[in-house]
């Protein structure tokens, strides 16, 4: 097997609070907050949760758009958090990002030209017509035609302006593309249009991807693998088609069970959460899902659920452990008795706090 | 089927109209749309051209003139006294030009400003053929040859105006261009680095507004040898920079967080490229309003500075020096009203373009005003 | 069956700006029966939110409602038109008899008001009631919408709340004058997806136990088949398709709604894929894009984008809304041959 090409351990991204006249540090929004997952090669890695949990700033972590404040990322074999000027420059050649407003994602005051061509002429890419010919290009991949060089961003629709954020990002030839919610501002019938054009280019170009979102049938879609975050962490984690179909966790069941459909025969039972998520400031004690959690029990308050193993399935959860003890090993069963617990439990639920 | 269409998503742009504009484009566009401001756009523009064509309005000195077989033009007297051609010093003109020319060569012409009348020294007796000399004292009220009447000694109004002209737009475009300088620089700083350079910028953005601009430059007067126009310039600029500075840091501070600014900087983009490239160019509107704004009012800096008596040493007039003139005697209401106009006016167009300018490019205001 | 609480018909509401004449809702026809619940659902610029402004007549500036009627009806079937109603009786009507939840809590909460002087601003302004009575029908719509510890809620600022509770307050609010009718645009669309199910489940029930009629705004079709009787497809404009909820769901007819329910990737629906083997298929498009208002093409609006469009006849003239099945109402002449049963088990490509 080979090395991965993005290595996670242990991230960490803390933002000071600071208040007073004096800018006193007095504690941290701990945003990400222990994160480890790897990358492949030419693999996707889908990363789900709601707003808050820390998704985003996983993202940006990587590329050192928001500074890591513990734990290490490896990029091709190569520490990003110690890379500096010249070789950090040289990283983020390789790794780009999509951003997932494509109103705010692009200057308004630069043309298409101006805009594709920075990156080109910051790693000094070509001569001025092969500068010329690699945008062509890449706007091509991405749908659209050279005409569209000598406009602005307005002159566009959120659909063909996120074409132009995804032409910028593959301009230079990155091999790996943080995609943070590529798809969340578009209209449902251009949705499916970005993502075929991800998939699309992902085949064409062998990109990796970290493909951040809320969407949780999206990600099934695209990715290879699927982390779920909540308050700063991922607490399950594994292969799309088992997460999907053997969710261990009981924040992934809930979440799974919240996304409405227009299945009648999917709409099973809600489990609906009580609560709000609690501030990364503050994070509980223990597991951080338990103050939410319909089968916490006294060890969830008190201890943190370390990762439990399953043919490739990781949980945290001290409940998913036992019943994946007591199933033997066999994911399928303690995905089923978590279900149950899960219906049980979620329906006798107290009201919202 | 679908597929191939979807692969082609540009078409919808393309028959849009051809055109291509970018924001100053569009800007302009409604700009273009607004009576007012486009007055006012206007009647600067004029303001400039007297300025820049003032000795062709109203002066005594030739504009072109054929003198002992070369062509020369004295006019440019007016603007340095350097570019006067010597050999009318040489030939002892002393400044009246109609009568030596035709007395010293025969075969001289000469094209003259359209007033003939001096912004420094009242028109004598038959300086220009056949033409009195310029009333003096409270006699010379507007008339057919002293358009604006005349000053305490027989100076054109007029013809003081005139030049006067290009102290008004010179005060307001240097000082402020000054002030824009300093404003946007200090703000981009503190605005783009934060932390201690922040704290720094912002700092001596609040020292410097509270100097009283009126009061250090009436300072710097008493104090300096000679007191220039330039100099007062300098100050109105060095101490009105503060508000542009104020607001350069807000739109550095937002458009930093901008998502356009991470991808820059995902791109590899340095501090300096993001500054110049992806912030300045969309924080400039806004900062443009308060620039406008402050040149109609160092403007009026100005004008209140020469009507206390500190504007620029003779023989330069300002409007406001005129109005100083009038303090004296109150009998000659001309030379109250028509350099109070001209400020006036000069004020409200500089204001009516701000505002023109703040409605057009504020996206917020456009909306409120749809 | 007694009269509709509110009918629309034939409502026309133009903005007339510097550009010209922009249609965003031309000519649309609905009904919401007592009690029950009505998704209107589409994309950005169809004219959703534009006809539930409408309703109260709160088009913005140069907003103009052109044609139509709006009328609503009050339990002894006497209707009044509220598009040619008087101003102050008007404001009866809102708040009063047609509560408006909109999509962002935040910006419509006032941030200078505790929330228990907000709800009880709206209880005064539609009962003659005292402060304290006001305050105590305050205390009791937060009780109603599950907010826990509603006294100490009662005293707190908006901003002292979570997106969720916010989005409960606004609810109360909306609640607090007993209306018939709630118009709820987008409601959850800023939430995340485990406060959204918080805040249909409260939806849903409230509408049990209150007997509200609901006017639900969404563009997410998910939303509507969880909480809907009935559903409206709006496309540029008009309603192409509308039905009671069941039935458009199993049985979509217009090429549209067909094209926005294959193009959301179903769950489990990476058909074909084993583990590490990628073998994905495409998702299923819409080509091109929403045309805007100024841009709306001739004949059937959505004909450039139809799979299943027939030139010349579809670019010629504007279908008809006519009724293909009981109660199920579509704009495409085509309908018929077009409303296959869809279901999971069933390969994509069949629907074409």
């Amino acid at each position: 097997m080979t090395s991965p090409l993005v290595e996670v351990a242990g991230l960490q991204t803390h933002f000071p609070v600071r208040k007073g006249l004096l800018r006193r540090v007095v504690g941290a929004v701990r945003a990400v907050d222990g994160v480890s997952f790897s990358i492949e090669k030419g693999r996707t890695l889908g990363l789900v949760g709601e707003s808050g949990c820390g998704k985003t700033t996983v993202g940006r972590s990587i590329l050192r758009l928001v500074e890591p404040t513990g734990g290490s990322v490896r990029f091709d074999g190569r520490d990003v958090r110690a890379a500096g000027g010249a070789e950090l420059r040289g990283l983020r050649r390789r790794m780009q990002i999509v951003f997932q407003d494509p109103y705010g994602s692009l200057n308004p005051r630069m043309k298409v030209r101006s805009i594709l061509e920075e990156g080109l002429i910051i790693h000094r890419l070509g001569t001025a017509a092969e500068r010329l010919e690699r945008m062509t290009r890449a706007l091509a991949r991405t749908g659209l035609t050279a005409a569209a060089l000598d406009r602005y961003p307005h002159e566009f629709s959120g659909g063909q302006r996120q074409r132009i954020a995804i032409a910028r990002a593959i301009v230079i030839e990155p091999d790996f593309l943080v995609l943070d919610e590529p798809i969340s501002a578009l209209d449902v019938s251009i949705q499916a249009q970005v993502v075929n054009l991800l998939v699309e280019l992902r085949e064409q170009l062998g990109l990796t991807y970290l493909f951040i979102s809320h969407d949780l049938s999206v990600v099934e879609y695209v990715s290879d693998d699927v982390a779920v975050m909540y308050l700063g962490r991922i607490v399950e984690r594994a292969p799309a088609a088992r997460l999907y179909a053997e969710p261990l966790h009981p924040y992934t069941l809930a979440l799974f069970s919240a996304v409405p459909s227009v299945e009648p025969d999917r709409r099973r039972r809600r489990i609906v959460l009580t609560g709000d998520v609690p501030s990364p400031a503050r994070p509980p004690a223990g597991c951080r899902f338990h103050p939410r959690c319909p089968l916490a029990e006294q060890v969830c308050r008190q201890t943190e659920p370390p990762a439990t193993m399953v043919d490739g399935h990781a949980v945290h959860c001290h409940v998913a452990a036992r019943e994946v003890e007591r199933a033997g090993g066999d994911a399928a069963a303690a995905a089923a008795r978590m279900a149950e617990l899960m219906a049980v439990g979620g329906a006798a639920s107290p009201a919202a706090t | 089927m679908t597929d191939s269409q979807s692969r082609h998503p540009s078409r919808g742009f393309q028959s849009r109209s051809s055109q291509s504009r970018g924001f100053w484009a569009e800007a302009w566009a409604r700009f273009r749309r607004k009576p007012l401001a486009m007055a006012a756009l206007a009647f600067v523009t004029l303001l400039a051209a007297v300025a820049l064509l003032a000795p062709a309005i109203a002066g005594t000195k030739p504009v072109l003139c054929r003198y002992k077989g070369r062509i020369y033009a004295p006019c440019l007297g007016y603007f340095d006294r350097r570019l006067e051609p010597t050999i009318f010093a040489k030939d002892r003109f002393r400044g009246t030009y109609p009568r030596n020319l035709k007395e010293k060569d025969p075969n001289s012409w000469a094209i003259w400003p359209l007033v003939f009348q001096d912004p420094h020294r009242a028109v004598r007796d038959n300086e220009w053929p056949g033409r009195p000399a310029n009333p003096a004292k409270d006699e010379g009220r507007p008339n057919g040859i002293n358009l604006f009447g005349t000053d305490q000694y027989g100076v054109d109004v007029f013809a003081k105006m005139v030049h006067g002209t290009t102290i008004a737009l010179l005060v307001g475009v240097v000082s402020m261009g000054l002030a824009g300088t300093i404003g946007i620089i200090v703000g981009a700083l503190g605005g783009y680095f934060g932390g201690w350079i922040d704290m720094l910028t912002s700092r001596i953005t609040e020292i410097v507004m509270c100097v009283p601009t009126l009061v250090l430059i009436l300072a710097v007067i008493a104090i300096v040898e000679k007191p220039t126009i330039w100099k007062t310039m300098a100050i109105i600029g060095a101490t009105g920079w503060t508000g542009i500075a104020r607001l350069t840091r807000g739109e550095f501070l937002r458009l930093r967080q901008s998502e356009f600014v991470t991808a820059a900087r995902a791109t590899g983009a340095g501090p300096v490229r993001i500054m110049l490239r992806h912030i300045l160019p969309n924080a400039l509107a806004p900062v443009l309003v308060p620039i406008t704004f402050g040149i109609a009012s160092a403007i009026l800096t100005e004008s209140s500075l020469s009507f206390l008596g500190f504007g620029p040493p003779p023989p330069a007039a300002s409007w406001g020096s005129l109005l100083n003139d009038a303090r004296s005697n109150l009998s000659m209401w001309w030379l109250v009203v028509f350099p109070g106009v001209a400020i006036f006016l000069t004020v409200l167009a500089y204001n009516l373009i701000g505002e023109g300018l703040q409605e057009v490019t504020d996206p917020r205001l456009r909306e409120a005003r749809k | 069956m007694t009269a509709p609480l509110l009918e629309i018909n034939n409502l026309v509401t133009a903005f007339h700006t510097p550009a010209g004449r922009v249609p965003a809702v031309d000519g649309v026809s609905l009904s919401i029966e007592r009690g029950k619940t009505l998704g209107l659902v589409g994309e950005s610029g169809c004219g959703k939110s534009v006809t539930a402004m409408s309703i109260l007549r709160l088009v913005a500036a140069p907003g103009v409602i052109e044609a139509g009627e709006i009328l609503l009806r009050d339990a002894s079937g006497a209707a009044v038109n509220l598009v040619t109603l008087p101003e102050p009786r008007l404001r009866e009507v809102r708040g009063g008899r047609i509560g408006m939840i909109f999509q962002e809590p935040m910006t419509s909460l006032n941030p200078v008001f505790t929330i228990g002087d907000q709800i009880a601003e709206a209880v005064l302004l539609h009962r003659d009631v005292s402060r304290a009575e006001a305050r105590g029908r305050a205390l009791e719509m937060l009780e109603l919408v599950r907010i826990a510890d509603p006294k100490r809620r009662l005293d707190e600022y908006p901003h002292q709340l979570s997106g969720g509770m916010r989005q409960r307050v606004v609810i109360a609010m909306a609640l607090a004058c007993e209306p018939d009718l709630i118009i709820a645009d987008e409601p959850t669309t800023a939430l995340d997806v485990t406060i959204q199910a918080q805040i249909l489940d409260l939806l849903a029930d409230l509408r049990q136990r209150l007997g509200t009629a609901i006017l639900l705004i969404t563009h997410d079709l998910g939303v509507v088949a969880e909480t809907c009787d009935d559903v409206a497809v709006m496309y540029a404009g008009r309603i192409v398709e509308q039905a009671p909820a069941a039935a458009l769901f199993a049985k979509p007819r217009h090429p549209y709604t067909i094209g926005l329910l294959a193009a959301r990737p179903e769950r489990g629906g990476h058909a074909g894929r084993k583990a590490g083997d990628r073998a994905i298929g495409r998702l299923r498009t819409i080509p091109g894009m929403v045309p805007a208002p100024q841009h709306f093409p001739a004949g059937c609006r959505f004909h450039p984008r139809c799979a299943f469009a027939r030139l010349p006849e579809c670019a010629g003239a504007m279908p008809e809304l006519r009724e293909v099945a009981t109660g199920h109402f579509v704009r495409c002449p085509y309908a018929d041959a077009l409303g296959e049963p869809r279901r999971l088990d069933e390969p994509r490509e069949q629907i074409a």
